[in-house]
């Protein structure tokens, strides 16, 4: 793995009104990372993820990109925070994947065309170009999203939980595709239920306020205590275990 | 009917008053309905009232003292929105509220002539005068060229505004923009149509299009269009039969938006029969 990360989050800190939701957090994301972020509900993973990718604006500390990244960026929110009644075909839907600061003012062009159905060929997609996103099922609603992640060549894939809502075997080959593309760029998932990623992850980030960060092997349960404030069940390496809270 | 009455110049302008007032709402109300801003439309065309009781209190043109007031009124819902300072539809309720009271006691103040009550609420299209729509002309042309120039950056915050903010477009330069047309769509409708039933050509065409197409650039297209027949259609009843002419261009707007969807209906059912 490469020594200078892409993006380098330093001491950051965030909050709504007059309220503290991450403090101090530091972060470095190499290329070709797997990183799972964990934590409680309302810990702050989401926001740290949107500050990251300038949805919000930290209130202290930097966020640091290495400079070829810059718009290198893809996200897939949580399966449904869009306007799903919006009007438009899964084709212009990923299409606008392709859509940055410093060329939305331009019509589409021949690349940006040919670089969606090939996106949409690989997941599965091409058949429904022309349907409707609102006649989508759930599952193909996520391939879309993450079709319109993908669209314009990330460096860097953001996932917000991605597992929720779809099955079993979808999230095995959706942890198959996961870790096919992370031979080409660092990913980052949110997760509640880190036992799909278990073999695959490389680094685990327990988001509560603060973050708590390491590789495989030397997660214990007294960081996971911490983060979660209960007594938790290990997550074992290479043993899938139910992720249980115990109280 | 007589086709001599298109000689008249207060047919001519009616008639060019409908077709400016359906581009506009056919190229803004789209992005309303999507955006679910129909209400603060309701809101932003009562405040509206205070700017025009404001400017004739002034002696000032009154599409002007409507224009400033209602732009600022949308930029603040705006900025209220980003900050999440009050609840927006409670801010709303109160501008509605307020806009209407504000308006009154300046006419009640200004002395002379002011055109009636009825009129705000309810328009006078075959008493739009010339320089009224040679503003309108104007505006009518800003919206058009920045719609067609911004249209990737207005489609991408309708549809998902974080996934807007995440690509690095300029999102609340684009929402602004939007609000501000908004605004002054909203006043140059007054002009047609009057107060109460701004919202109703802003949504009602675009119902009507949601019914014919799925995709946006259509429905946009199909607004403008079933606008204008709404309008000359309506006209020409209100002339037919001597009825108010802002009042018979909603209802044949409405009576449309009816047909259109009983005939789906009717051929659904009509289709599953036959699957029998």
């Amino acid at each position: 793995m490469s020594d200078t990360p892409v993006i380098s989050i330093h001491n950051v800190s965030f909050g709504y009104d007059d309220r503290l939701v991450l403090e101090g957090i530091s972060l470095d994301i190499f290329p070709k990372d797997f990183i799972l972020i964990i934590g409680p509900n309302g810990g702050g993973k989401t926001t740290l993820i949107k500050l990251i990718l300038g949805i919000i604006k930290p209130w202290k500390g930097t966020i640091q990109f290495d400079s070829s990244i810059a718009t290198r960026l893809g996200y897939v929110p949580q399966f449904s925070n869009f306007n799903k009644n919006f009007p438009i075909s899964v084709f212009d839907f990923v299409l606008m994947g392709r859509s940055h600061g410093r060329n939305y003012l331009k019509r589409y062009g021949r690349e940006d065309k040919t670089a969606t159905e090939a996106i949409l060929k690989r997941m599965d997609l091409y058949d429904l170009r022309r349907k409707e996103m609102n006649t989508l099922s759930g599952g193909q609603v996520q391939r879309a999203l993450i079709a319109r992640a993908l669209v314009s060549d990330p460096l860097v894939l953001f996932l917000d939980e991605p597992t929720t809502s779809i099955d079993f075997t979808s999230q095995i080959s959706l942890l198959e595709f996961l870790e096919d593309i992370n031979r080409k760029m660092a990913i980052l998932v949110i997760t509640h239920d880190p036992t799909p990623f278990a073999a695959t992850y490389q680094h685990i980030a327990c988001v509560n306020k603060e973050l708590y960060y390491h590789s495989q092997n030397e997660l214990d349960r007294h960081t996971l205590e911490k983060v979660y404030g209960c007594p938790v069940e290990l997550l074992g390496h290479g043993i899938p275990h139910t992720f249980l809270h115990r109280h | 009917m007589n086709i001599e009455i298109l000689k008249y110049e207060f047919v001519q302008n009616a008639l060019l008053a409908s077709l400016l007032a359906s581009i506009v709402c056919g190229l803004i109300g789209p992005f309303i309905v999507t955006k679910r801003l129909a209400s603060i439309s309701g809101g932003l065309s009562h405040t509206a009232f205070a700017g025009l009781g404001m400017a004739y209190w002034l002696g000032i043109n009154p599409l002007y003292g409507a224009s400033v007031v209602v732009i600022l009124a949308s930029l603040y819902i705006g900025y209220n929105e980003e900050r999440k300072i009050d609840r927006n539809d409670l801010l709303i309720g109160i501008l509605w509220a307020a806009g209407v009271a504000v308006g009154l006691i300046f006419i009640s103040l200004t002395p002379g002539f002011v055109p009636d009550l009825m009129s705000f609420l309810f328009g006078n299209i075959l008493t739009v005068p010339d320089s009224d729509l040679k503003i309108a002309s104007g505006l009518c042309l800003i919206v058009f060229l920045s719609v067609m120039i911004f249209y990737r950056g207005f489609v991408a915050i309708a549809l998902d505004e974080e996934h807007a903010l995440a690509r690095r477009l300029p999102v609340r330069v684009l929402k602004m923009g939007l609000m501000v047309f908004i605004a002054l769509s909203i006043v140059i409708l007054i002009q047609v149509v009057g107060i109460i039933l701004v919202i109703a050509l802003l949504t009602i065409p675009v119902a009507i299009a949601s019914e014919l197409s799925q995709k946006f650039r259509n429905i946009m297209i199909y607004s403008i269009l079933i606008g204008v027949f709404s309008c000359v259609a309506g006209l020409i009843i209100s002339y037919w039969r001597e009825l108010p002419s802002g009042a018979s261009i909603i209802l044949t707007a409405v009576l449309l938006l009816t047909l259109v969807k009983t005939t789906k209906k009717l051929a659904l059912y009509l289709r599953r029969q036959s699957h029998q």
